[in-house]
């Protein structure tokens, strides 16, 4: 069921953005398989959208944090479970989401926070015939930097310009190219290629 | 809005979005609807108005979780359960609806108050009264205070007292909360005189002084006279409100915040959410509080679109530069938030019975230029979508009825 999951319990904010800008992407009317190995993000993708069982072919997957003991091995039981020409969405922790307090006590060992993780995964998935089309990532390096500016702001008594800079941050919480590495998590949009 | 589940659609709010989740929100949003169609039954006596009443609390009832929450109730958080004020809110729609149908010796009025208890007990008092400040937190796991939605939760809990007539609720919750929004306010002679502070955070206070937060908090503090006839909280209500009109403008609108050092953010200004700061200026207009209420209905009803949502705000596209908004408006500033437009709704609803506003049933679908990050786009609205396109590009769309949007382009995915 939609929404869940108590406000106190939610999910670091980079991981909750990437997750809504998933669903677009999922629906509407689409038949959906999820894999999340991290429980913390189970919840968070349980109170969005209920996935099929993956022992029917479906039209749409969410892959959740690929595991460097497990990736492979989800990559090809995703493979066989989505149809030709389907969307895969793949939302995975970056390097510095190592630096997020509310996830180190998290369990798993997220392959993309290696660095160098998240080519190797695009590589993979190209060679096991998924084109990949679009990239995205969270929490921007501009973003960390403009909200560590409204905080020095908020400490100096600025209120009015602290608030504007954390909405000038938020207005670039999404980045693509270049600064995509710098930033927490990542989202990518990978299409089964039809054969 | 109506989704077959509840009131649906995109969120815009000062401190964060919801334009990719757009199934039923069960927030604040149903406080302003219950009460407003509960106001058009007063003043019509029609039935149609309370079935529509009643078809909002069944939203509830359905939607209530095992644990007394209710899901989606997050509005700019959305998904999640657990919002505050959104669950008290809906609990104070749910005992107004509880109360009037007791009134009229409808035994339903106990499914509904049920419902609102269960919130109230198992997410209010287990995990969100505070005994040491003997007052509601925030968060379960964080020592905290926002005055505005205290005073939604009192709301709930004065009603609750009056159905059940017993006055510990008041006495044990609604009072002692209370106290302390009035500690929370300025007394010093100044521009800041009877305003109150946002929140405060672990003993810290936040020194942020929005207008319509304020407002929020009278109705409590009006029914806290009204209850004991101890002056204080009347005083702190014409003193708040006396600071909300010191700060409007000529045009009847209000800066969005101001802070303690005199400067103010005034964008984005709320347009529907006018309608909770013309509702608390009638409770006192009773009380000596005299304003002119026409410049804010004006700036109200101006906002009106022809679908007939109303308006989220002038000046989205505004919020970091503060400088005065282009022509034309930002895409959040168009959107008919159920959350905010059922503010307008309530406090329209409480003239129909002296028949000051002129209301047609007929709508139309809109379209208007907007931008959004800069861009110049078209946004259109009808009774199937809200579409936002550019150079014939669809880069959003909510098709009305589905839980999540159906296209949006990043730049849509502002949180």
């Amino acid at each position: 069921m939609i929404g869940t999951l108590a406000v106190s319990q939610l999910a670091p904010l980079e991981y909750r953005a990437a997750l809504d800008a998933a669903m677009p992407f999922l629906m509407p009317d689409k038949s959906i398989v999820a894999r999340c190995a991290i429980p913390e993000l189970q919840r968070e993708v349980s109170q969005r959208l209920q996935a099929k069982p993956a022992d029917t072919q479906v039209e749409a997957a969410l892959w959740v944090e690929p595991l460097v003991q497990s990736w492979e091995s989800d990559l090809v039981e995703l493979d066989r479970s989505l149809l030709p020409g389907s969307q895969l969405i793949v939302i995975a922790s970056l390097p510095l989401a190592r630096l997020i307090p509310e996830r180190r006590s998290w369990s798993g060992d997220p392959l993309c926070t290696h660095l160098g993780g998240l080519g190797k995964l695009i590589q993979t998935l190209e060679r096991a015939n998924f084109t990949p089309q679009e990239k995205f990532g969270f929490h921007a390096p501009l973003t960390a930097g403009l909200n560590s500016l409204s905080r020095t702001l908020d400490r100096l008594g600025r209120l009015d310009l602290a608030d504007r800079l954390g909405f000038a941050a938020r207005l670039r919480y999404t980045t693509a190219g270049l600064f995509l590495g710098l930033s927490t998590v990542a989202l990518l949009v990978a299409r089964k290629v039809t054969t | 809005m109506r989704s077959p589940a509840g009131y649906a659609g995109p969120v815009a709010h000062w401190w964060s979005q919801s334009l990719l989740y757009t199934g039923p929100g069960y927030d604040w949003r149903y406080e302003g609807i219950l009460a407003g169609y509960l106001n058009l039954y007063q003043a019509t006596g029609e039935e149609r108005w309370l079935s529509k009443a009643r078809r909002a609390g069944d939203d509830l009832l359905d939607a209530q979780l095992p644990d007394g929450h209710y899901p989606a109730s997050a509005f700019e958080l959305n998904p999640a359960s657990g919002g505050t004020p959104h669950e008290a809110a809906c609990d104070l729609g749910l005992l107004l609806l509880a109360h009037k149908l007791k009134s009229l010796g409808d035994p339903a009025w106990e499914t509904y108050l049920d419902c609102a208890r269960r919130n109230l007990q198992k997410f209010y008092l287990d995990q969100l009264w505070d005994p040491e400040t003997h007052s509601f937190r925030d968060s379960p796991t964080v020592p905290s205070f926002v005055p505005n939605k205290a005073a939604t939760a009192c709301e709930a809990f004065f009603l609750l007292a009056e159905i059940l007539d017993d006055e510990s609720w008041v006495e044990l919750y609604a009072l002692p909360n209370l106290d302390r929004i009035i500690a929370h306010q300025v007394h010093n002679k100044g521009h800041l005189e009877g305003a109150i502070s946002q929140n405060s955070l672990r003993n810290r206070l936040v020194e942020k002084y929005f207008p319509y937060y304020i407002a929020r908090c009278v109705p409590a503090l009006v029914r806290g006279y009204e209850w004991t006839q101890d002056e204080r909280y009347l005083e702190s209500a014409l003193n708040a409100m006396s600071f909300v009109f010191r700060w409007r403008y000529e045009d009847g609108s209000f800066p969005q915040v101001i802070y303690p050092n005199g400067r103010l953010n005034r964008y984005p200004q709320w347009i529907a959410a006018v309608g909770d700061i013309l509702r608390a200026m009638i409770l006192l207009e009773q009380y000596g509080l005299d304003v002119d209420p026409k410049p804010s209905l004006d700036w109200l009803i101006s906002g009106q679109s022809p679908t007939g949502g109303f308006h989220t705000a002038h000046g989205f596209d505004s919020q970091v530069s503060q400088r005065a908004p282009g022509i034309r408006p930002e895409f959040r500033d168009l959107l008919p938030v159920v959350g905010w437009n059922d503010k307008a709704f309530r406090y329209l609803t409480t003239l129909v019975a002296e028949d000051k506003v002129n209301y047609s049933t007929t709508t139309h679908a809109f379209e208007s230029a907007c931008t959004l990050r800069g861009e110049i786009m078209n946004y259109r609205e009808d009774e199937k979508y809200i579409e936002v396109t550019r150079n014939d590009n669809t880069h959003y769309r909510w098709r009305k009825g589905d839980a999540w949007a159906e296209i949006a382009k990043p730049e849509f995915w502002l949180r």
